[in-house]
């Protein structure tokens, strides 16, 4: 019947399960203008849904191209930049590529600056 | 498609949709297809504007509905629901799907969607020639099998390639049974596609669901709510298992995946369009800086945006009132003219109701208002080349900052921005805002933020109060305190009615374009003409009933009596020269019409307010002239004119200033420009916040509170400045 609820109470409890941001995860707002990312987490389902939609899904690659510390950010994914209001950017976590072991990955040539 | 073949001839028009991402370039096809030939109507049930026009192509005519912007069939703002509802419910003949070919992949990413469901497609590559400059080359050929749709290239504001799309559409709606079957299909993978598939199979046997059955089991395993109604009214028989199958699947699925299938889905989607990207797109050129990106380094930095987002800000409100006062003068000047010409019709000295009604009700009310058609024609043509142009997109980063703090994001700052024109269009403007809070938060200030309708009033009261040097500064002052009131408003809306974070604020950031002048002007018209009707339709009226409530009913034939003897009186007089004579019976004009402005309804009523306004400094003048003010700002100076009986009224106006530096201070006039600043928005507003908001309660709670605010607010400024003695004389 009230198959929607269902549906948000899911959503939610995915959200919930993935709060605790693992190691090497930081919000985006530590990335510095010219830096290179990961997507690595994004806190809330609705949030989540509308950065796959353009373009930002889990995993993707992006650089940041502008906008430091507390403001919004602009960043470069998929070849056309996209604003990230003030209010997500600390709802948005991030992986620096450099330090992305696993993939083995080269670092981003632009990198110049650590995050933590 | 339909699929009943009728003879071209007895079917009606075509439905050609065009669908695309936000600046993509979809109005500007538009208008480039169907020319003058368009209206804006609404969608059933919502407010969201439906523009629709004809085109015809050889035989065949189309009607083109150009739907708002969208990145996605999963909706957010009521623009992107009505865009997915009309795609998906409408079931139009053809869908144009328009695609920035600068910027493929995020752009495919509705194609492939409208793919899936299995709608009708010519896929329009626009911005071709920018794509060029950027050294992509798309091999439409390959995409078009790839995805099994046309594929046309255009360049929407040069009209190349729009012979071709129309070919295209006209294949596609000639109901060919079987259109071309895509030559691949999204492969979302071992894990889920056999689910996929299963749920499929199990909806196809519904013949009501049968058509796209792939495509409702996608969104049913996104979880979509609306889909899952629409297969319910859909299904006569019972769907229960359909849902508990879905749950079941979306269960494993998440606790195999470890988030949400909607984000998997996604992704794989994309995915799918890198690989397509990767076989028809190629990089010729050598990728290099774009030039936009040149000029964001400047005008995104973090010291400077600010500074050059105010610069523009001032130049563009310079600009609207230095080039908009020859403008107005002008138009002025032709209603004046307009007024006499009908008045000299009567033959002299003849007092007609006709005439009266025709010179001082119509002509006079909406002449009045017109006056402002330039200042607000050339803010909204500013505001055109603003978006246009790709810079409003930064202005909402640079201001994001300052309106998240107070709870708004930077995409709020577009319709309060506007609304310095006119509220009207500003509300219209809201409807790019993705939730409901926020939506709600920014109409409800909206009317602080001060219209162009309110600048006749300062610009009456303060030179007749404030010496030169101030005048200046005390109109900044004003619109100052609207913008702080704004603020605050937000601020307590937010922790009291509208609690909770404001929805996510994403945007892409267009590269810069130089506008067109047909684009700019369309989208400045769009925006004057909802002023303009405003003027032709509720200030219409309202000017009409003011005008017959300040002329009935008449004074008691006692007083008339007296005016007639002391006018013989002052003609009997042997002692005046032709001069003074004419002065005094001039003079006895006014008083006559004051006195008949008394006896006036309007007047009683004014009278009766009167009392409950004396504590903010108003005597029955002015409360006479604020019920004016109620239906439309500008009335207000209207009024005033009316009251003092000095003629005519403008806010130039020498003879009327005069009035008021004799009968008030400077302090009650700051205390009428305040009230007129804060209180109840004018009608045209309330009406249209009603509709917006979908209930009445809004606009009435908008009213009251605004109206107590401005109570308040002045009375405290009075009862203060009276008490230190500032303005008083
Ligand atoms: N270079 C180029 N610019 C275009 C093309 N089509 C539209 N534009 C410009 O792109 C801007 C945005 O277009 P608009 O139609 O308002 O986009 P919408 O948001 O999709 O309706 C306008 O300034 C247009 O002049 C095109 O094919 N090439």
């Amino acid at each position: 019947m009230n198959f929607q609820d269902k549906a948000k109470t899911k959503e939610l409890s995915a959200a919930c399960v993935r709060s605790a941001p693992p190691p090497g995860v930081v919000p985006l707002a530590m990335a510095a203008v010219g830096e290179t990312c990961e997507l690595a987490m994004v806190r809330g389902a609705n949030l989540r849904q509308r950065l796959a939609d353009m373009g930002l899904g889990l995993g993707s690659r992006f650089r940041v191209e502008a906008g430091e510390g507390k403001g919004p950010m602009v960043i470069s994914v998929r070849g056309s930049r996209l604003i990230l209001g003030c209010g997500m950017i600390h709802k948005i976590f991030i992986r620096l590529t450099s330090r992305d072991s696993k993939s083995g990955r080269p670092a981003a040539s632009q990198q110049k600056g650590s995050a933590s | 498609m339909s699929a009943v073949a009728t003879p071209p001839s007895k079917r009606a028009a075509r439905v050609v949709a065009l669908a695309g991402n936000p600046n993509s370039g979809k109005t500007t096809i538009f208008n480039a297809l169907t020319g003058a030939r368009q209206h804006v109507g609404n969608y059933p049930g919502v407010t969201v504007e439906k523009k629709e026009g004809t085109v015809k192509f050889g035989d065949d005519v189309f009607t083109v509905v150009d739907l708002p912007g969208t990145y996605s069939l999963t909706a957010f703002s009521l623009e992107e629901i009505v865009a997915g509802n009309f795609l998906i419910d409408g079931k139009p003949d053809a869908v144009v799907d328009i695609v920035d070919a600068s910027n493929p992949e995020r752009n495919l990413y509705l194609a492939v969607q409208l793919m899936e469901l299995g709608a009708p497609v010519v896929l329009a590559l626009n911005m071709s020639d920018m794509a060029r400059e950027k050294g992509l080359s798309i091999d439409t050929k390959k995409l078009s099998a790839l995805l099994g749709m046309p594929v046309v290239a255009t360049v929407g504001h040069k009209g190349r390639g729009l012979e071709e799309l129309l070919k295209a559409v006209r294949t596609i709606c000639r109901d060919d049974p079987l259109p071309p079957k895509p030559a691949r299909r999204v492969d979302y993978g071992r894990e889920i596609e056999p689910h996929l598939d299963q749920l499929a199979a199990r909806l196809a046997v519904r013949p009501a669901c049968a058509g796209h059955a792939r495509w409702l089991a996608l969104k049913l395993l996104e979880g979509d709510g609306d889909t899952a109604n629409r297969i319910r009214s859909l299904c006569p028989e019972d769907c229960g298992d359909i849902f508990r199958e879905t749950d079941k699947l979306r269960k494993h699925l998440e606790g195999v995946f470890g988030e949400e299938i909607g984000a998997v889905l996604t992704d794989r989607r994309y995915g799918f369009i890198a690989g397509a990207c990767a076989e028809v797109v190629s990089q010729t050129a050598e990728a290099r800086i774009s030039q936009s990106e040149r000029v964001d380094r400047i005008v995104l930095n973090r010291w400077l945006g600010l500074p050059i987002f105010a610069l523009l800000m001032f130049a563009t409100f310079f600009l609207t009132f230095t080039l908009g006062q020859p403008l107005m003068d002008g138009i002025e000047a032709g209603f004046g003219k307009l007024g006499e010409a009908v008045a000299a019709l009567w033959p002299a000295g003849g007092e007609s109701r006709l005439k009266s009604l025709l010179v001082d009700g119509i002509i006079g009310g909406v002449g009045g208002v017109l006056v402002f058609l330039p200042n607000i024609m050339l803010l909204f043509l500013a505001i055109a080349f603003l978006e246009d142009s790709g810079y409003m997109a930064r202005a909402a980063f640079v201001m994001d900052r300052l309106m998240h703090r107070i709870g708004l994001h930077g995409k709020s700052f577009i319709p309060l921005l506007i609304g310095f024109g006119c509220t009207v269009p500003a509300i219209m403007a809201t409807r790019t805002l993705e939730t409901r809070r926020d939506r709600l938060a920014t109409l409800l200030v909206l009317p602080l933020m001060s219209c162009s309708a309110r600048l006749p009033i300062y610009a009456l009261l303060i030179p007749a109060f404030f010496p030169p040097e101030w005048q200046g500064p005390m109109l900044w002052i004003v619109y100052a305190i609207g913008i702080a009131l704004a603020v605050a408003g937000v601020k307590l809306l937010r922790i009291t009615l509208f609690k909770g974070e404001s929805a996510p604020f994403v945007m892409e950031l267009p590269p810069y374009h130089l506008p067109t002048l047909r684009g700019l002007l369309v989208h400045m018209w769009e925006r004057s003409w909802m002023f303009l009707r405003k003027a032709g339709t509720v200030i219409l009226g309202i000017s009409i009933l003011l005008w017959a409530m300040s002329v009935w009913p008449k004074p008691g034939p006692e007083t008339m009596a007296k005016f007639e003897r002391d006018r013989s009186a002052i003609e009997a007089r042997k002692d005046l020269s032709g001069e003074d004579r004419r002065a005094a019976l001039e003079k006895l004009e006014h008083e006559q019409g004051e006195a008949e402005l008394e006896q006036s309804l309007i007047g009683r009523i004014g009278r009766g307010v009167a009392p409950a306004l004396a504590p903010l400094g108003f005597d029955w003048k002015i409360s006479t002239s604020l019920l004016g003010a109620l239906a439309a700002k500008e009335i207000f100076v209207a009024q005033m004119g009316i009251v003092y009986s000095v003629g005519q009224a403008d806010e130039e106006s020498q003879s009327l200033r005069e009035k008021l530096r004799e009968n008030y201070s400077p302090l009650q006039g700051f205390c009428v420009m305040l009230f007129c600043l804060i209180s109840m928005p004018c009608m045209a507003t309330l009406t249209v916040v009603w509709r917006e908001s979908g209930s009445w309660k809004w606009a009435l709670f908008q009213a009251g509170a605004l109206t107590a605010l401005a109570y308040t607010l002045t009375l405290a400024v009075f009862q203060a400045g009276s008490f230190l003695g500032w303005g008083t004389r």
